[in-house]
């Protein structure tokens, strides 16, 4: 994981600014740090670093698959897959949403090794959609603002994991930290 | 996983059809590359046609294997074909920019199977 790497040896320059103390640390393992970020979208509207919550909604029926395994970001798709058909989304809606789902699976897999998707299916007036939030305990995302718009890639797939996932949500919200990264995003039946 | 293992690759004159299986892991996705291009290798196939007409998820990983399994038959000598593209999946490859410049596609089999010039001639028949 040479990615992973390199952004130790980022967060080991960003600890230096920031931390004297954990500046001591260069081993691969502990001593990782990324300044706490956030980006929300909400249909169209963005922030950058901003931790304003979501729009309220109701939430309903819900789930949790475990990411541990190549595999399992299998398993996260077709659960996906059952839940928005259940909401009886239309096609190109259902491809889009297991497709956010297949990326953000599969950066969870990639970068924190493990974590878990919840989804929740969603009601707010009378639209119905599903909320799917992607919680690891990863090194977090390094240049968040670079990783949604694009600019920022590894060798693992085209280099729009992120910024695609976001342009084929309605809402979409990374908060990322040295603690861990949790991705939430939203798609509405229309 | 039984699911994703269907994977097949036929050989129809100089030709070589593949399907991608429709929820693949990253795993089988890799094999069936490999096994793809040994093949490839051995039958020197005119062209290479790449079904992918029953993948309903198409992200940034898989548009990166078929865009690079592609390029490789092109390496190798042979002409690559994508065909049955659904449309959902083109919408949404569209919208996330993915492209697949220079490599040249077909709506289905018997489509790719024309653009190579095979194709299959009748003798005319009175079904009534």
């Amino acid at each position: 994981m040479s990615e992973r790497r390199r952004n130790t040896e980022r967060a080991a320059a960003d600890l230096q600014r920031e931390s004297p103390a954990g500046a001591k640390t260069h081993s691969t393992d502990g001593g990782q740090s990324t300044p706490s970020q956030s980006f929300t979208q909400c249909q169209g509207e963005q922030t950058v670093n901003e931790t304003r919550p979501l729009p309220d909604i109701n939430r309903a029926d819900s789930g949790t698959v475990e990411i541990t395994s190549e595999d399992d970001i299998l398993t996260a798709r077709q659960t996906t897959r059952t839940v928005v058909e259940s909401l009886e989304f239309r096609i190109t809606d259902v491809t889009r949403t297991v497709t956010a789902v297949s990326e953000l699976a599969r950066n969870v897999y990639l970068y924190a090794g493990e974590g878990t998707m919840t989804w929740y299916e969603i009601h707010r007036d009378d639209r119905v959609g599903i909320e799917l939030k992607f919680e690891d305990e990863g090194p977090g995302i390094q240049n968040l603002s670079a990783a949604v718009s694009g600019n920022y890639s590894t060798s693992h797939g085209m280099g729009r994991g992120l910024e695609g996932t976001r342009e084929l949500m309605d809402t979409f919200k990374v908060q990322t930290s040295e603690d861990g990264t949790t991705v939430t995003v939203r798609k509405w039946n229309r | 996983m039984t699911s994703t293992r269907s994977t097949s690759i036929t050989k129809l004159y100089d030709v070589l059809l593949t399907n991608f299986p429709a929820e693949p892991t990253d795993r089988a996705v890799d094999t069936l590359r490999e096994e793809l291009l040994t093949l490839v290798e051995a039958e020197e196939p005119r062209a290479v046609i790449i079904d992918v007409s029953r993948v309903t998820t198409l992200d940034s990983f898989f548009a990166r294997v078929i865009a690079e399994t592609a390029q490789m038959v092109q390496l190798l000598g042979g002409e690559p074909i994508i065909v049955g593209v659904r449309p959902s999946v083109a919408i949404t490859a569209a919208q996330l920019g993915y492209t697949f410049d220079d490599i040249t596609t077909a709506r289905d089999v018997d489509h790719a199977l024309e653009t190579v010039g095979i194709s299959v001639t009748q003798e005319t028949q009175t079904d009534e």
